[in-house]
């Protein structure tokens, strides 16, 4: 009896199968939705449908679901596609997941992509809280097929602020942007479910493999590429503008950095209150992110447990890359890349919410954050660079006190200075050398004095930019010239022992001695110049101990410096005299090598079409007499400055001897 | 009792003031580096509320130390349950600058707790509680052993409530088996700052394991204590920092470690050493010297002989390719390569490698000797091989024959039956195959 009531129930789910193949047929799309949409007749198919519903997806759905479909009869696709959410009530959990999850990520339009992904969005929920896992992989397949998805090149390789106004008209990024949508209006339901439903059982946050988790990790790895290549927005007020010269007069901006955070809620608050789609979609994640998580800064917390410490793999103790309970530990869940992205969005973009806990200390959040701006400084994409920069600037400006010396203990630091001078000296996009500057320099202003010092020296040791450490030694200086103002007694690190090493073996040095190529340190032997000129005549009384140094400054700087720039101008003006007098073959290596550095600069400018391969094609006769009279001009510069600076130290030190003899 | 007596005063300058509303239970209070989770709201002097966990609708988690100082100060006196207000000077909250748009600069603040409890650090590297770490005295240093580095410290181990050993301890970083330092407690070191006293706790899998400690009379699977002071470290290798002599100058001293640990029978450490050593060596494409590629080849065979000793012999193989790499005709590789194809029953390439020995040094005895145990072990195969294919074939054609019902078209008879000689056959194409496994 039993077997016949089953055969019979077969055969009308059969029958319900073929009675819509053949309406869809003959396109009565209509009675179709109305099958499903009447109470009662829907009473009387549903008891079929968990039979039936593989078949319908198997026959029906993946067939239909088609670009081909969507362009050229729309009615169907629409009838198929409610008729696959339906499916998705019904069909065999674990057969569907693995059906929806590789056309998710195989689809190949938004049209598609949305249709499974609604199916997808009824799978989640009917999996409730049972399988994290099985969630985990269904969600995956979505970030798969946004990171698949084709961008233009130029996301990559960085834009500035004025193409990126026009970004969003792009096709492909509007595409982008159109999944992001519809992700996010798949995963709503989910996140009220879990938002509502699931109650907090013990006082301390359950970090395992959950529902609630795995969404989080999955929203977090959303913010990442290719979104992150998108961000643009909320740019603060920048303190040096494009083309603008930088001043080495002390301001209120240079000396006191947490000024700025002021600045960043200005700028907010004047910004248009339009918001672009990349900042809605951002918006979105970030909002829903930060209410999955309570405490937006709980993440912060553990980002010094990944980045510090690597974690040893053990097989024979079961450790394993995904073996943590913590999920929020795993690279492979939550990358931090995208962390950091978040934190940019939600601290840099003024997302926090306003319930979000006033109890961290800043100095917390600064060196917990510094993991993260480098790791956005370490990648390659020059806008995840900039959100670097810009997160690492705002974290400065949340200071209340100078960073004590201790915190260089930690590595991050010097990590940091690394990926920092390497953007600042080398980046092919201006805004980002010219913030990179801006923000090392917040960041050496930000610890106490003995700190400072050590990061000044350390830098003026180890970095090879000729340009950044020209900028360094006139920061010392200016700190130095600081607290000579104030007529207080003198730091240990301004004064005395420290003062001159500093002078000796960071600032004042000729490289090569003689040999030195003085083009090619130009900027570093102009600064160490006008320092010596500032020390000359604004510390007569010799607080700083400059004056004790002078001879030994003399001879390892000024002296050698001297002959160096003789024997160059000499070399270079000879060298003109044979390029006009077409007698200049045997110095074309030379030529070469200038021509070399002026393509590093042609590079540092932005102006460069792409990577070269370091050389110039051969130049003719005018041409290299352009590169010689810039060459010479440069070298004339430094020997006013010279000339300049020894005429200072001589007239400050006739000054001095008047002094000495009066006391 | 006045209203200004019921505050403690915790940071003895009246910056920090704690009236207590509702007793805790228990004596016991969380210490820097817990985490604890409270209920707090936070405001202004005057009224204004600035921020709460109540509104949040959970309790909040803060890792003592990370929090503003008047805060951590309260926190850390609190026991389980109690609810107090805290009153917070500026300069132990938000100081001059404030947090805007909130707080205002020089802002008092004033806080009600409530401590719902708290936990020590995990330090294990599954995050399932095998390392606990709790810290008894706080040190305001941020450095941390690193790998390399050396390390000083005060140990003292318990179990049960019984102390199992008492010492100072003086290593470097990594090397810690080697005076004992068991698992667990070396990888807690890595977290302690200097100048840190801290309790761990550590479960069996990274103390004493399955078989616990017979000196220390320690039973099989428990659950120990360690209390240490981490008095110094240094701040282990730049490797950054170093120039390429000086790498191979760095590596040269692993070397020489793991060749001391090789010679008390430390293999382990052996390998971490010479694997230190090989890590630190510049690449052979960005430095060509001599001298290199001889560290290179001495550091793989030297691995390759510790992996042998460890009766890891794939991994021994492993390390012997890799100096073959650097040195075709290397013939400590060539041997010790042979001998561990000769274990892991690859007998005809270690036959090869023996022979290969013979062909650069004609008057290598031992390899001569292993040739013949090759030739041996090879004939043994084959006629074992022999033995059994004809026995399966013999068995498989009689099976056949019994329980086939017959066919109408029989496809065997077409091929002919197998023979004896079929069968050899086989068995001969089988050994020559590479790595077939035979079962």
């Amino acid at each position: 009896m039993d077997m016949e009531m089953g055969t019979e129930t077969v055969t009308e789910a059969e029958n319900l199968l073929s009675l819509i193949k053949r309406m869809l047929h003959r396109r009565n799309y209509e009675d179709i939705k109305m099958m499903f949409q009447s109470p009662t007749v829907f009473a009387e198919i549903e008891p079929h449908m968990p039979t039936v519903a593989m078949d319908m997806y198997t026959e029906i759905c993946a067939p239909t679901l088609t670009d081909e479909t969507n362009v050229e009869d729309t009615q169907l696709f629409d009838c198929v596609n409610e008729l696959l959410k339906v499916i998705a009530n019904y069909a065999p959990l674990q057969q569907i997941m693995l059906e929806l999850m590789e056309k998710i990520e195989e689809s190949s339009s938004i049209a598609i992509f949305s249709a499974y992904l609604r199916a997808l969005q009824v799978v989640l929920l009917r999996q409730g809280q049972s399988k994290p896992q099985a969630i985990e992989w269904c969600l995956a397949s979505v970030v798969t097929r946004v990171r698949n998805l084709p961008l233009p090149g130029y996301l990559s390789e960085g834009y500035d602020e004025q193409q990126a106004q026009l970004v969003e008209q792009d096709k492909q990024v509007e595409e982008l942007l159109a999944h992001y949508i519809t992700i996010d209006l798949c995963y709503e339901p989910l996140l009220k479910v879990i938002l509502e439903q699931e109650v907090k059982t013990s006082i301390f946050r359950d970090c395992r493999l959950n529902r609630r988790n795995i969404l989080t990790c999955f929203l977090l790895q959303l913010l990442g590429k290719p979104l992150a290549l998108l961000e643009l927005c909320n740019v603060p007020t920048r303190l040096l503008q494009p083309g603008q010269a930088h001043t080495c007069t002390p301001s209120p901006w240079r000396l006191r950095p947490e000024l700025t955070q002021r600045s960043y809620l200005q700028a907010r608050a004047n910004a248009s209150k339009t918001q672009s789609y990349v900042q809605q979609v951002q918006h979105t994640l970030i909002t829903d992110i930060t209410r999955l998580l309570g405490d937006p800064y709980y993440l912060l917390c553990l980002v010094e447990q990944r980045a510090r410490w690597k974690r040893r793999l053990d097989a024979a103790k079961g450790v394993y890359e995904m073996s943590s309970h913590n999920v929020f530990l795993i690279d492979e869940k939550l990358p931090l890349p995208a962390l950091a992205m978040y934190y940019h969005a939600l601290l840099v973009g003024q997302m926090l919410p306003k319930n979000a806990p006033k109890i961290y200390a800043p100095l917390y959040l600064f060196e917990s954050s510094l993991y993260l701006v480098s790791v956005l400084l370490e990648q390659p994409e020059p806008p995840m660079q900039h959100c670097g920069l810009r997160l690492n600037d705002y974290m400065l400006s949340i200071l209340t006190e100078p960073v004590p010396q201790h915190s260089l203990d930690l590595e991050v630091h010097k990590r940091y200075c690394e990926a920092l001078c390497k953007i600042t000296g080398y980046s092919s996009q201006e805004s980002l050398r010219q913030l990179g500057l801006q923000v090392l320099h917040h960041y050496i202003l930000a610890f106490e004095d003995a700190a400072k010092y050590l990061i000044l020296k350390n830098l003026l040791e180890t970095v090879q930019h000729d340009g950044i450490l020209g900028y360094l030694a006139g920061m010392y200086k200016d700190l130095v010239a600081a607290q000579v103002e104030l007529k207080a007694p003198l730091g240990d690190v301004y004064s005395g022992v420290q003062f001159r090493s500093m002078l000796l073996r960071c600032v004042c040095v000729l490289p090569q001695d003689v040999k030195s190529d003085l083009l090619l340190h130009s900027v570093s032997l102009s600064n160490a110049l006008n320092i010596l000129r500032y020390f000359a005549m604004a510390d007569l009384e010799n607080r700083t101990g400059f004056w004790h140094a002078l001879p030994e400054i003399e001879e390892q700087l000024l002296q050698p410096l001297g002959k160096a720039l003789n024997f160059s101008l000499a070399h270079y003006k000879a060298y003109r005299e044979r390029v006009l007098n077409g007698q200049s073959t045997s110095d074309d290596e030379l030529m070469q090598k200038q021509l070399n550095m002026l393509a590093v600069n042609i590079s540092n400018s932005g102006m460069d079409g792409g990577e070269g391969d370091g050389h110039l094609p051969d130049i003719g006769r005018e041409e290299k007499l352009e590169v010689l009279a810039g060459s010479i001009t440069g070298l004339e510069s430094l020997r006013v400055l010279y000339l300049l600076a020894s005429d200072n130290l001589e007239q400050s030190s006739i000054k001095r001897k008047k002094l000495l003899q009066l006391d | 009792m006045s209203e200004e007596t019921k505050k403690l005063d915790l940071s003895g300058d009246g910056g920090v003031l704690k009236e207590i509303i509702k007793e805790g239970s228990g004596n016991e209070t969380p210490s820097n580096g817990c985490t604890v989770s409270l209920h707090y709201t936070g405001r202004l002097v005057d009224g204004t509320e600035f921020d709460s966990s109540v509104g949040r609708n959970e309790p909040f988690e803060l890792e003592l130390g990370k929090g503003i100082k008047g805060f951590d100060m309260c926190a850390a006196t609190m026991k389980l349950g109690e609810r107090c207000i805290l009153t917070c000077a500026p300069n132990y909250a938000y100081g001059a600058a404030g947090s805007p748009p909130s707080i205002p600069p020089d802002a008092t603040l004033i806080f009600e707790l409530e401590m719902l409890g708290w936990k020590g650090k995990d330090l294990s590297p599954n995050q399932d509680g095998s390392i606990e770490l709790t810290i008894l005295e706080q040190s305001d240093k941020k450095r941390t052993p690193s790998d390399g580095a050396f390390v000083k410290a005060h140990i003292s181990g318990s179990f049960d409530g019984r102390v199992f050993e008492e010492r100072n301890v003086e290593f470097d970083y990594g090397e810690g088996s080697a005076i004992g330092i068991v698992e667990g407690l070396e990888l807690a070191m890595e977290k302690m700052n200097i100048g840190e006293t801290s309790k761990i706790k550590i479960q069996s899998k990274y103390a004493f394991g399955a078989k616990g400690n017979e000196a220390f009379k320690i039973p099989p699977n428990a659950t120990i204590e360690y209390i240490v002071k981490l008095i110094d470290c240094g701040k282990g290798l730049k490797e950054w920092k170093l120039s390429d002599s000086e790498r191979v100058a760095e590596a040269k001293v692993y070397k020489e470690k793991g060749t001391n640990y090789f010679k008390k029978d430390n293999f382990e450490l052996a390998i971490k050493m010479y694997n230190k050593c090989k890590n630190l060596l510049p690449s052979i494409k960005d430095n060509t010297s001599d001298e290199v590629k001889a560290l290179k080849v001495a550091v793989h065979s030297n691995i390759a002989l510790c992996h042998q000793k460890s009766n890891d012999h794939f991994e021994a193989k492993t390390e012997c390719n890799a100096v073959l790499e650097l040195d075709v005709n290397n013939v400590k590789a060539l041997y010790r390569r042979g001998q561990c194809n000769l274990v892991i029953n690859e007998l005809k390439d270690a036959l090869e490698d023996f022979q290969r020995v013979i062909q650069l040094e004609p008057g290598n005895k031992a390899a001569a000797n292993h040739i013949v145990i090759c030739k041996q072990k090879i004939k043994q195969n084959k006629d074992k091989e022999k033995k059994l294919y004809a026995n399966m074939f013999t068995k498989l054609a009689a099976g056949n024959n019994e329980t086939e019902p017959p066919r109408d078209t029989d496809v065997l008879e077409k091929c002919g039956e197998w023979s004896e000689e079929d069968a050899k056959r086989e068995a001969d194409l089988t050994l020559e195959r590479e790595n077939v496994i035979m079962i």
